[in-house]
């Protein structure tokens, strides 16, 4: 019997997650960056980490900083690609890009952009463990403990390898290089929530066992 | 962590924030540009198989490397290596060349349609194709419902890709009407006519055939960084015995492999020529033979050497002393076969294409033209003759454009070298809307201040590129172009005698195009909104249309029997091994003209005499040398990590004795300005340069406004007109002061 605390929460979560996907993906207007520092403001109570209370509404979705921090065109102040941050040569399209669709594969996905746009951009690694996160939980209320287990593991093994490495400093990047005020809260929020994750899936791991 | 679940347990998210978050999560992309797809994942297909595809770098270069491109079974590039069966690349690339993966994959490329609001803000917003097309076609039509005409409507397209394939950029234009181009080439055109009033056109030996020589002067010409390739054949003819001279206002890597190395004041190049021509006259060393056979205007021109031209007046012109000229006349007169290459940059001056003449006619006088081994080579294009199909597409019926006198119909032209001015100028329609496209005329144009003027009276610029270059920043659309390892393309070059099939090996990255596609497409949205206002396609499969350049002549000339036979080797032209082997030259005479009546027919001296250089003004007395880089070549290469990391910025190359005399030391910063403009560079003070010369490297560096051609003004040279149009820049006849900052 799925405990309703436990649902509540990792369903907070999920949300987040999610909104932060889209956050990354294009930009989120006013009312989508409302839901986000409400979401952020709830599960930062949760977790005791002040997330939402400075993260402003989003400018309007053609405002130019988030073009000028992920998109270009031109030097991009935090390109939101792992492989620049982790690989030798600071490109697109490294071994971590690799690794990154390799893992996709094993839970059954692909991007359908694969070989176009990098399997390890931010959006598509929240979009991804979003999803494993979705799936867990669904498997969790479903009562297959065994399955919201594999999937929980999955999202620990994809924490760990990929995106605790490099959001770090990503986010850095974006505090050093935005005075956004928008843009500046996500890249903390997003920074707080994915550290927290250690310690987040541990717990989840604990109420699952 | 109890407490964490039970503090959820009384949650203060609520369920409808929850619901509007999932909902907002789910309903993806509604919100913006970007593609309205619920998910971006999808069930997995099978991945490729690993796979090498040939490659050519279509880059403005001598080499032309063919290219072996491997891609991995993920689909990615991962190595790109010369091509082993390209008799003339041999399996290696240049330091450039091998950047190229990480030139494809560079996150800074452009990666979607963007606009800019206002042009020059920064301000850039990604849109999509068909918001991008939407907005070029409806300026391209209100402009023409507005003028009656295309010409409003400018191109400037060049050499930032020299495939074929890229001849799509002007079938864009003309399959809309009759419109405005730049004509003409920065890069060579003084010497080609030189070449042509001499022998009736240009044609190089087989380059591969250096090897042959016993006497090699490189004149002009720094191969050891910008023709890497042919350092092969040279080195290779010294381990046979021949003796390599440099003769260069720089004294280059190629000059530091030298037997000789003689340091010329720049745009004297004829006057050393001359020089030497009159003591191969006066020793007697000259080919009568050759001259009374074959040159028409012998005579003259001897007479000139006689009487007019002494050692003296060449030593003091160029800068050489009297035994040095000496040595290397009788070296290259006694020595056969003897050759010399001339580089590009000794014709950028006023009187460039009359130094190339001079130089030419060391080699008819002592009878090395049609020589294996031998030869005044310069550089050919016999071997580009494609259908160039992809620009093939006429104007839509009804048409208007410029009237000739015939009554036809024609495209308008200005000035490629003096395009800034030009574009300004007209007014009959003016000049409204630019397409940039294989070009970046915001750093290599002459005059860079007027330029940034040319483009702020536009009211639309559309450039197509692949960086954020000094054209991107005052454009109002970019266009993302594919690097050629998303395009198939065809490959010649203007040294080298080979043809290579540029196979495509990567998808394009994000949403890259190549200028073919971005013609179909721009071909299909024109006819949407306007049925009828474009002839050009608007669909194709690129390597059918990559097909479709080959004829027959071209299937001959190589001796292939079909295009394809490419995929499994490159091929070489079965030209000649030596130019002008049957001494059968194409000038009206059928002779080589030391006199060239067409020359003065065109005002210019009928005979290889001295032209005088560019006298500086008494307030910039030092030359401003800005030649060809080791790291990039022209604004391509040199933003890569790679080129930053070991070049990350320029500097100004002064002699020690000049930079002692202005209070210069290395690592001070300069200002070099003349009353055109300024640059600010970091003194790197050397013995390479000439004391009266200071020389920095053309090139774009990353983030970085950095620009030569702020002090350069659009000086013509003499001769380019018949060959190209227009007559080449005086891009090395620039002087400046400098001073310390």
């Amino acid at each position: 019997m799925a405990d309703a605390g436990v649902v509540a929460f990792l369903e907070t979560r999920l949300a987040l997650f999610f909104l932060l996907q889209r956050a990354y993906a294009a930009p989120i207007g006013a009312e989508l960056s409302g839901t986000l520092r409400e979401t952020a403001v709830a599960y930062g109570a949760l977790l005791d980490l002040d997330l939402g209370g400075p993260l402003p509404d989003a400018g309007p979705p053609d405002e130019p900083e988030f073009f000028r921090l992920f998109v270009g065109p031109g030097r991009l102040v935090a390109p939101p690609y792992e492989s620049v941050y982790l690989s030798p040569e600071g490109v697109l399209m490294q071994e971590e890009t690799e690794a990154v669709r390799a893992f996709y594969l094993a839970y059954g996905l692909e991007a359908r952009a694969k070989y176009t746009e990098p399997d390890d951009a931010l959006s598509l690694e929240l979009e991804f463990y979003s999803r494993l996160q979705k799936d867990a939980l669904a498997a969790y209320q479903a009562g297959d403990g065994a399955e919201a287990a594999r999937l929980l593991a999955g999202q620990r093994e994809f924490h760990q390898e990929h995106l605790r490495r490099w959001v770090e400093p990503f986010s850095q990047r974006v505090l050093d290089g935005s005075a956004n005020l928008f843009y500046r809260s996500l890249a903390t929020v997003t920074r707080e929530v994915v550290q927290a994750e250690e310690q987040v899936l541990v717990s989840i791991a604990a109420v699952l066992a | 962590m109890k407490d964490l679940f039970e503090r959820a347990r009384e949650l203060a998210i609520t369920r409808r924030t929850l619901l509007k978050a999932s909902a907002a999560a789910g309903a993806a992309a509604a919100l913006s540009g970007c593609t309205a797809q619920p998910s971006a994942f999808q069930s997995p297909v099978a991945d490729k198989t690993a796979k090498t595809f040939r490659t050519a770098c279509p880059r403005n270069c001598f080499d032309t490397c063919g290219q072996i491109a491997t891609v991995n079974d993920k689909g990615y590039l991962r190595k790109v290596d010369g091509d082993p069966l390209h008799g003339y690349t041999q399996g290696r690339l240049c330091v450039k060349g091998y950047t190229y993966v990480n030139r494809a994959y560079s996150p800074d490329r452009i990666k979607y349609p963007m606009v800019q609001e206002p042009r020059g803000s920064g301000n850039w917003k990604r849109v999509s194709w068909d918001e991008a097309l939407t907005r070029i076609s409806k300026k391209i039509l209100d402009i023409k419902q507005r003028y009656g005409t295309l010409l409003p409507v400018c191109l400037d397209k060049y050499s930032g890709n020299f495939g074929i394939m890229h001849w799509a950029v002007e079938g864009t234009l003309q399959s809309m009407g009759y419109y405005t181009y730049a004509l003409g080439t920065p890069c060579w055109p003084a010497g080609l006519d030189a070449q042509t009033y001499d022998m009736g056109t240009f044609h190089n030996n087989d380059p591969e055939e250096m090897v042959n020589t016993k006497y090699l002067i490189v004149w002009g010409a720094n191969p050891a960084w910008n023709a890497v390739h042919q350092m092969d054949f040279i080195v290779e003819a010294q381990k046979r015995g021949a003796k390599l001279v440099v003769v260069d206002p720089i004294h280059t890597s190629t000059a530091s492999k030298a037997d000789l190395y003689y340091q010329i004041k720049a745009s004297t190049d004829g006057a050393l020529a001359l020089g030497m021509a009159k003591w191969i006259v006066e020793n007697n060393l000259h080919d009568k033979a050759f001259l009374d056979k074959y040159t028409k205007g012998w005579p003259e021109f001897e007479k000139y050497l006689r009487e007019t031209v002494t050692l003296d007046w060449a030593s003091q012109k160029t800068g050489i002393p009297i035994e040095g000229i000496i040595e290397l006349a009788s070296g290259y007169a006694t020595t056969k076969p003897s050759m010399i290459w001339m580089g590009y940059g000794m014709q950028r001056h006023i009187n460039g294409g009359q130094n190339i003449r001079a130089v030419d006619a060391l080699a008819a006088i002592t009878g090395q033209i049609g020589v294996s081994g031998g030869g005044a080579q310069y550089a050919h294009l016999d071997t580009w003759g494609f259908n160039f199909h992809v620009q093939s597409f006429n104007p839509p019926a009804g048409s208007v454009g410029v009237k000739g006198a015939d009554g036809k119909y024609s495209n308008r032209t200005v000035n490629m070298n003096n395009f800034a001015a030009e574009v300004q100028a007209q007014k009959d329609p003016p000049v409204k809307m630019l397409w940039i496209a294989c070009r970046n005329p915001g750093s290599q144009d002459p005059d860079a201040a007027d330029i940034k003027k040319a483009f702020a009276s536009m009211e639309m610029v559309v450039v197509v590129d692949q960086f954020l270059n000094h054209s991107v920043e005052m454009a109002d659309i970019v266009l993302p172009c594919t690097t050629h390892f998303e395009n198939w393309d065809v490959n010649v070059a203007y040294w080298h005698h080979w043809v290579s099939i540029n196979e495509q090996a990567i998808s394009p990255m994000f949403e890259a195009k190549s200028d073919l596609q971005i013609a179909w497409a721009l071909s299909k949205k024109m006819n949407e909104l306007a049925p009828g206002s474009c002839t050009y396609p608007t669909e194709g499969k690129e390597e059918e249309w990559a097909g479709q350049e080959f004829n027959d002549g071209v299937y001959k000339l190589f001796g292939i029997n079909d295009w394809k036979e490419l995929k499994s080797k490159p091929a070489k032209a079965k030209l000649w091994q030596a130019a002008w082997a049957d001494r059968k030259f194409t000038t009206p005479s059928g002779k080589y003209e030391l006199f060239s009546e067409l020359a003065q027919k065109n005002g210019l001296p009928p005979m290889p005499t001295y032209k005088e250089e560019l006298k500086n003004a008494p307030e910039f007395p030092i030359r401003f040398l800005t030649p060809h880089g080791q790291h990039g070549l022209h604004s391509q290469f040199q933003n890569i990590p790679y080129m930053m990391q070991t070049n990350p910025e320029p500097l100004l190359e002064i002699h020690p004795k000049l930079a002692g005399v202005r209070g210069i030391k290395d690592g001070d910063m300069v200002r070099v300005f003349n009353k055109l403009g300024e640059v600010r560079l970091k003194a790197r003070l050397t013995r390479t340069v000439a004391p009266d010369t200071v020389v920095t490297y053309e090139g774009w560096y990353k983030d970085s406004k950095f620009n030569v051609n702020f002090t350069v003004a659009a000086v013509p040279a003499d001769m380019g007109k018949v060959a190209m149009g227009n007559d080449g820049i005086s891009f090395h006849d620039n002087f400046v002061n400098i001073e310390r900052v």
